[in-house]
This record gives structure tokens, C-alpha cells and sequence, in this order.
């Protein structure tokens, strides 16, 4: 085992702060403390003996020392089919996270955090009697200068509480120096997992620890809102019978990512149901996940979810969110390779190389395939990288009046990376899309073969249809798009089909001029009307129809 | 902002132009829409699988009993559709117990079962177990090589789970709910 203490500091480009595990905090007060009613005191059984002295900590008179270091056992997916290669596992360290020195009570006496190395050191003043190391699945930084988060990896099954990896205990010596290491190990003996799964919520911990870094290394000081990460090994791909999600009974439906009051803010679900689909190890899809979290934190995302897969004419903002998370989880994790695993023994899987070229019948503005090529191609052109991407995401385009697509996301990618205008433009072509510099794509030719898709945005007068010949819900053609200008003011806007069939019901989302949004779903048949409170300017409407089912439909637009 | 990012919602639209922001705050799942009951079976509700980010795309809707006595024989009746590919599409069912019984269309299939592209398909299975228990039906469907899988509770009796839980739950002398995983 390395030596933890003498551990390299933080590489050069890293954003995080030093966190070394050799510099321990005290709780002399709370070692005082006495256990409160609480479960939690150390096992009776008689502590083993400490682990060979490797780190370098160093003894304090009157204090006893405890040094270690925390692992788990990451398990990695095969390159080319996406499975989980257990013979291929290795003990990883687990970073960042909270290390709690814990007394026979299972009082907490001191605390520090995991450094990149996962080790950690606690120095606590006096005799504490037998000691106990916790890493808990949190990475926490709540104050001062160089960024702030709250990440925590809890079990949704069990009342959220949080997963904490707990060692056995040692005896210190006070004036000495003893060592505890801890490894959370998979669970897996073989062929099932027969053992408890303790690495997986590192595993995850182990994601978020990477893709906090990606963009510290671009904006350092970035506070992040918590972010709860719900992970169990009752997680199913599932739901109750009339089609709800139960997730205290671990019916999650996918992994997948909201943020709402009746979650408590921004979480995300995680499956680990073994043999079926469990996504723990499949970095790639935690990371994914986690760009929707920071497409909610910190960006705009106009994106109305719904079915899609790798080969879709979709609807351009449901590409542009779906190409964005298969895109970051390969910036972040610095590997182009989108694998996930599932089925018997976690032994398929599948993999979805996001560096490559989609093939030619897949490209356009509306592939999430040609989006997610892009945005990996953009991150690591030399004349872009991710900082213009960065700033675009948190900045122009939150406040664009255009809806959150391929044109308007490179149109202001190349005001922010003026150097890189040709190296954009060069991979652009290469998908299919418009080049010229316009936030409402109005050059683009590509039509996708679904013959409502252009112009994107029509003018308001004229009739604007949308179709199904891409299929429903949210495919190309399902919505139509269109600019109007206002003065500052109230202005009511009318939607009314034209084309004769009966059951229509027009709905629609405006996007003002300053990037706000507001949002219309009468039920009233062929008919949406709402009068809104615009700023001066060019807005932005996206119109579908809710019954539509089939063929093509058509509207009026008027605003007055 | 659509703060909703369900990517299994099947009619997310609806609520994206729904409430907008607040719209996510119903904690009720648009990740599988049921779709209402068939007309002379008010028990059967039919619900849309949801669907994996990245997955096959093929659409599965189902119903399914809400809870079946020990010993007592259901059927689950299946529907997939959207089978885009060249090379089709494969399904596969298997149950997560030993315990429960699967009979797919009277048993007539008993392995993996192909589709090809605009392929419409129904099953039904007959599913029964005399352990109570929480239980799962699980589908595969593979298509252009990525796979989608589904679980369909099957709730035998208690219909409790089985599952041994991870780790201890405890709590912490300063209140705090843990799971505590035993290190190496």
C-alpha cells in the first residue's frame, strides 16, 4: 500500500483545494461528549490489530494519531461491450469524502477529509480509548474560498440515509502514531453478489468527485446546490402498477435526474437492481445524470424529456439535452467511451462512443448523436476546450430568447471562442448543420425529411403545422417553432387550428426576448390563448399539439 | 427552465408546457404514464414501461395484476412496438425468483423471441408463485445493440421484499440515519 501522507498534492489543473488527510480537525469537545440514545457504538468485540505502519504522520506528544487510507473496489466496464469486467476490478481511493474518527461510543472525535490519494489522518488530543474510521459517501465543503458543494450518496430505501463505510476498531496509543485503512469492496464473489454491495455508493461518490472538478477547473470558486444522489440495490427499473414511482420502495423507473420540492431539491435516482440493471459502476451513465444537474444548477434546458434513442429525428432541444449529457459524462470522466452494463451478471452491456462521427443518414441539428459528437469535438478542440463551453452554458444561453438547440448553443460558442470560430464551423459542417451565425438557425437546410421542420422558426404570420411524420411526442416536426417581436407590455397571443380537425388542443411555452418562460396548456379544443407580460423584443414560441396522433396539423398565430 | 429530466417520461411534454417549473413538484411519475384502463376491465391498466436514457427505443406497455395471492395464477399481458431497425429487435423475460413460475403464451415460447422492423407484438404470461414476496418480471429488449430492461412487481401475498439489506441502518449519536457498510 502507497504511503497516504507522503501522497502527491492535487495535479496542477486540479481546481480543488488541498485536502489533506494529514491535517486533521480536533473535536476535543465532542469527544466529551457521551452517546445520546444512538445505535451507533463500536461492536463489543475486541479490536484487531492495526494495520502496518506505511503513512508518515507524524506523533504528538499528549495526542494519539490515527493515518490511513480509504479504497473501494471500482469494477470497470469492458471497452468494447460494455459489461462490467469484474476480473478487471481494483481498489481505487475514495476522494474527497468525509473521514469521522469515531470513540467506542460512536462518538465522532474528530473529522478531516479524504485527500486524491484517499488518505487521511486524525490527531486527537488525549487517550481516546478504542477508535473506529468512517468515510462517509459525502463530499461536503460548505464555506470559504475555493468553490463550495454538498454531494451525498444516500439509499432512498431506507429512509435517505447516508451510506458510511466503517472500519474496524484500533487501539491508539497516545504519543503514537497507529494506522487503520478501510476498502468498501464490491459484494461480488464470482457470480452473484453474495457479499454487501459497500463500494457502489463510492463508486458513485467517485463520479461526482470528477465532474465537480471539471468545472472547478474552469470557474474555482463555483458553489455548487446540493445534490442528493439516491442509489440502492432495491432500485428496479420499475414502477407500481398504475404506473407511479414508489422510491422508498425502490421502484425508480431508470436513473434519471429531477430536481422538485417533493424530492427536496435537485436528486438523483440511481438503479441497482443486480441482473437486471444496476449503475453504480456505469460512470458514464452517473455522469450523464449529473450534466442534467448541472444543466438545472447553473444553465437553461428547454428540453421536454420523452422516449428517444441513439438514431431519432428529435425534437432540436431534446437533442441538444440528451447530446449534452452523453457528451459531458466523456468530457468529465476523460473518456469518450458511454458504457453501460445490465442483464445476467451485469455481463451485457453496450457502449456508445461519443468522439465518433455519427453515420451520415444520423446527423443534423435534431441527432442527439450529432450533439453529443459536437459538444465532445468542441471540449476538446484546442482553440475551444471547455471554458467558452462552460460560459456559454451558465451565460448567453440561459438569457437567449432562442430555445436551447445546436444553432443557438454554437452561434454563441463562437462569440465566446472567436478562435476556435473555424474549427466549429468545420465540425458543424461535418454534422449537417447550418454554419452561419444565428441563434434561430435560419440558414439551415437540413430538414431532416419531415416536411414541417423548416424554416426552425417560422415568421408569426402563416399558418405553422406540426407532424408526426417522425413519430410522437417529442420527434421532429412535433412542434413547431416561431418569432414575433413585442413592445414592453401585456400581450395576448392566440393559437387557433385552421386545418379542420376536430380535437385539437394547441399548447405552447414562449421564450421572451430576456430568456424567461412562460408557458400555456388550455384544455379548450383547437384553441390556446394567454396574455403574458412581455419585455421589448424578439420571443420565441414552441407550439405542439397534445392530441396529436397522427398526420399534420395546422394553426394561426396572432398576438395583439 | 424545464427543471424535469425524467428521460424516461413518455409525455413529459405535457408537462413542460404544463406548469412549468412547478410542474415537477407532484412527485408522481410521468416516467410510465398509465394510460388508463381498457373498456370492460376496469382492474386493467395498461402503463408504458419507461424507457432507458440511451436504450433500445423499443416501447413496452404492460399490465399487470397489482398483487396476486400465494398459489394463484396472473397474467401479464405485454405490448412492444417501435422496432426501427434494420436487424429487428430481441426480447427476453425472466422472473428474479426461482420462486415464480412463467408460463409465456402458453407456453409456446420458451427462449428469446425476435421482431422485426414495424413489428407490433403482444404477449401474455402467466405468472404465479407460492412463497409471498415482492418478485419481478423482468423484460429485455435489445435493439441496434443497446438494451432497455423492465421490472414488472409481482407482489405475492405480503408482497414484502426479500431482499437482504446492505449494511446496518443506524443512528448516529447526534441523530443522524446511516447506513453503515462494514470496511475491509
Amino acid at each position: 500500500m502507497s504511503n497516504p501522507c507522503s501522497a502527491s498534492p492535487a495535479t496542477p489543473d486540479s481546481a480543488f483545494p488541498a485536502r489533506s488527510g494529514c491535517l486533521a480537525v480536533l473535536f476535543a469537545a465532542v469527544a466529551l461528549m457521551t452517546a445520546c440514545g444512538g445505535d451507533d457504538a463500536a461492536a463489543p468485540a475486541p479490536s484487531p490489530p492495526a494495520d502496518a505502519l506505511s503513512c508518515a504522520a507524524v506523533a504528538t506528544a499528549g495526542a494519539v494519531t490515527v493515518c490511513g487510507t480509504a479504497t473501494f473496489v471500482s469494477v470497470p466496464n469492458n471497452a468494447v461491450t460494455g459489461a462490467l469486467n469484474y476480473a478487471a476490478a481494483s481498489a481505487k481511493p475514495i476522494r474527497g469524502a468525509t473521514a469521522e474518527l469515531l470513540n467506542a461510543a460512536g462518538v465522532t472525535v474528530a473529522t478531516t477529509v479524504t485527500d486524491d490519494s484517499g488518505a487521511y489522518t486524525f490527531s486527537v488530543a488525549g487517550a481516546t480509548g478504542d477508535v473506529r474510521v468512517r468515510v462517509r459517501a459525502e463530499m461536503k465543503k460548505t464555506s470559504g474560498a475555493g468553490g463550495q458543494w454538498d454531494f451525498s450518496v444516500r439509499d432512498n430505501t431506507s429512509g435517505e440515509a447516508l451510506y458510511v463505510l466503517d472500519s474496524a476498531g484500533v487501539v491508539p496509543v497516545v504519543g503514537g502514531v497507529v494506522q487503520r485503512d478501510v476498502r468498501a469492496d464490491s459484494g461480488f464473489d464470482g457470480t452473484r453478489y453474495s457479499g454487501t454491495r459497500a463500494a457502489g455508493p463510492f463508486a458513485v461518490l467517485d463520479v461526482v468527485f470528477d465532474t465537480s472538478k471539471k468545472v472547478l477547473s474552469v470557474s474555482p470558486e463555483q458553489v455548487f446546490p446540493p445534490l442528493r444522489l439516491e442509489w440502492s440495490v432495491k432500485n428496479a427499473p420499475a414502477t407500481a402498477a398504475d404506473g407511479s414511482l414508489d422510491v422508498g420502495a425502490g421502484l425508480i423507473g431508470t436513473s434519471f435526474y429531477t430536481f422538485s420540492a417533493s424530492f427536496g431539491g435537485h436528486v438523483l435516482f440511481l438503479l441497482g437492481q443486480e441482473n437486471v440493471d444496476t449503475d453504480e459502476y456505469d460512470s458514464h451513465v452517473v455522469a450523464h445524470e449529473w450534466g442534467h444537474y448541472f444543466q438545472s444548477a447553473f444553465s437553461r434546458d428547454d428540453s421536454i424529456g420523452g422516449s428517444h434513442t441513439l438514431g431519432d429525428k428529435l425534437d432540436m432541444r431534446v437533442a441538444f439535452s440528451e447530446g449534452w449529457g452523453n457528451a459531458w459524462s466523456g468530457m468529465a470522466l476523460g473518456s469518450p467511451i458511454y458504457a453501460d452494463s445490465g442483464q445476467a451478471g451485469q455481463a451485457s452491456g453496450f457502449i456508445i462512443n461519443v468522439a465518433q462521427s455519427p453515420a451520415a443518414d444520423d446527423q443534423g441539428w435534431y441527432s442527439e448523436a450529432s450533439v453529443q459528437f459536437l459538444m465532445f469535438n468542441f471540449n476538446a478542440a484546442s482553440t475551444v476546450g471547455f471554458g467558452p463551453i462552460f460560459n456559454v452554458m451558465t451565460g448567453s444561453l440561459k438569457t437567449s430568447p432562442a430555445f436551447t438547440a445546436m444553432h443557438n448553443f454554437a452561434t454563441l460558442l463562437k462569440a465566446a471562442a472567436p478562435g476556435g470560430v473555424g474549427a466549429i464551423n468545420t465540425l458543424l459542417q461535418g454534422q449537417q448543420i447550418s454554419q452561419v451565425n444565428d441563434v434561430f438557425g435560419a440558414a439551415e437546410t437540413n430538414s431532416g425529411g419531415v416536411s414541417v421542420a423548416l424554416p426552425i422558426y417560422q415568421a408569426a404570420t402563416g399558418q405553422h403545422c406540426v407532424s408526426a411524420e417522425a413519430g410522437l411526442d417529442n420527434k421532429l416536426g412535433t412542434t413547431s417553432f416561431l418569432k414575433f417581436d413585442t413592445t414592453a407590455g401585456s400581450h395576448t397571443l392566440t393559437l387557433s387550428s385552421i386545418n379542420g380537425q376536430a380535437g385539437s388542443d394547441p399548447d405552447f411555452v414562449v421564450t421572451a426576448s430576456d430568456g424567461s418562460q412562460q408557458f400555456s396548456d388550455g384544455v379548450v379544443p383547437d384553441n390556446e390563448t394567454a396574455t403574458l407580460v412581455l419585455p421589448a423584443g424578439t420571443h420565441t414560441l414552441a407550439l405542439l399539439d397534445f392530441n396529436l396522433t397522427t398526420g399534420k396539423r395546422c394553426f394561426n398565430f396572432t398576438v395583439q | 427552465m424545464n427543471p424535469l429530466y425524467r428521460h424516461a417520461g413518455l409525455l413529459v411534454a405535457a408537462l413542460a408546457f404544463g406548469a412549468g417549473p412547478g410542474c415537477a413538484d407532484s412527485g408522481t411519475s410521468s416516467a410510465a404514464k398509465a394510460t388508463g384502463g381498457e373498456p370492460g376491465n376496469r382492474q386493467q391498466v395498461w402503463v408504458t414501461a419507461p424507457p432507458k436514457p440511451n436504450g433500445s427505443g423499443v416501447v413496452l406497455k404492460y399490465s399487470a395484476p397489482e398483487a396476486l395471492k400465494p398459489g394463484e395464477v396472473a397474467t401479464v399481458k405485454l405490448q412492444f412496438s417501435n422496432v426501427q431497425a434494420a436487424t429487428g429487435a430481441r426480447l427476453e423475460l425472466r422472473a428474479s425468483d426461482p420462486a415464480v413460475k412463467m408460463v409465456v403464451e402458453g407456453g409456446t415460447v420458451t427462449g428469446p423471441i425476435t421482431m422485426v422492423r414495424g413489428d407490433f407484438r403482444e404477449l401474455e404470461v402467466q405468472v404465479s408463485s407460492a412463497v409471498d414476496g415482492l418478485y419481478y418480471l423482468s423484460v429485455f429488449t435489445t435493439q441496434d445493440g443497446r438494451f432497455t430492461a423492465t421490472s414488472i412487481p409481482l407482489r405475492v401475498g405480503s408482497g414484502e421484499s426479500k431482499q437482504k439489506v446492505q449494511g446496518k441502518v443506524l443512528t448516529t449519536p447526534s441523530g443522524e440515519k446511516v447506513v453503515s457498510l462494514p470496511g475491509k
